[in-house]
């Protein structure tokens, strides 16, 4: 199941694969990644949500 | 947090990410710092992350092809690697140039706070040159911008791959056989000019990727990389 998870995180755009990895391996918050990113808080959850539905289609 | 959302951050855990633990903390500190700075920041995140996904998946149980860019290199693992010969460092990229002339065609100013040699060599958006250190030929090239697609390179198995202490983030490449790639024009897929490389040290400091290859170890690269940014 890690080996998929991970194969999945790899195959997101790279957008949404920044987005992941900030979140939940850097385990920062939305908001701390919108400021990484020099992004509108929005979009950091936009993509979150659009990456979290590709994953999940792996991970279920 | 959903179940998905607990099972990322088991894996993250997991993750042999270089930054470690301390990465939340570097994140904020840089947070606070000049806008200009985040991008790099940005990228060396990026490639943190994308260096440790990559690492974590063991090459015997990889079926996945594994890439990660740093700057505008992409460094692509494969299993087997696509036929190359051994060649000059500088092949596939045209004919020599005086700086001026390559600077020109290239579109890239030179950044070499060292002797500059007198013999250059440009493709769109890369502007090369050979320097001798230690005795050995090492071929310094430039990258302007962080468009992927001019170079690429194919690690085989073999091939270690390691993050190096050097400008916004470095890569260190070294041992097995990994083959460079060079697009021979801007923008289009053509005919490219396949070889086996040596050692490579990667790095990237603002707008621009460097790149070192040649016979030095990852000490004697990693001085001569600081020498030309410094």
């Amino acid at each position: 199941m890690r080996g998929a998870l991970l194969a999945a995180v790899n195959e997101l755009p790279e957008d949404q694969r920044v987005v992941i990895a900030l979140r939940f391996f850097a385990g920062l918050s939305e908001h701390e990644v919108a400021e990484a990113l020099s992004l509108p808080e929005g979009t950091v959850k936009s993509r979150s949500a659009r990456a979290l539905d590709r994953l999940r289609e792996s991970y279920d | 947090m959903t179940e998905l959302e607990r099972a990322l951050v088991a894996l993250g855990r997991e993750l042999d990410i270089p930054a470690g633990p301390d990465l939340r903390s570097r994140v904020r500190e840089r947070i606070e710092r000049k806008p200009r700075q985040r991008r790099a920041l940005v990228l060396a995140l990026a490639l943190l992350v994308a260096i440790g996904i990559a690492l974590a998946v063991p090459p015997a149980r990889s079926a996945i092809l594994r890439f990660f860019h740093i700057g505008s290199v992409t460094i692509e693992r494969v299993e087997t690697l696509p036929a190359a010969r051994e060649r000059s460092l500088v092949a596939g990229l045209g004919p020599a140039l005086s700086l001026r002339e390559a600077e020109q065609s290239s579109g890239v100013t030179l950044v070499l706070n060292a002797p500059r040699p007198s013999r250059f060599y440009a493709q769109p958006g890369l502007l090369a040159t050979i320097l001798h250190y230690h005795g050995k030929s090492v071929l310094l090239a430039e990258l302007q911008g962080d468009q992927t697609g001019l170079t690429k390179k194919f690690a085989g198995p073999d091939t270690r791959v390691e993050p190096a202490p050097i400008g916004s983030f470095g890569l260190w490449l070294e041992g097995g056989k990994h083959v460079l790639t060079w697009v021979s024009s801007s923008g289009e897929t053509r005919q490219m000019e396949r070889r086996l490389a040596g050692n490579v040290l990667l790095w990237t400091e603002g707008n621009r990727t460097y790149r070192l290859e040649g016979g030095l170890n990852r000490g004697q690269m990693l001085d001569l990389g600081r020498q030309i940014t410094r």
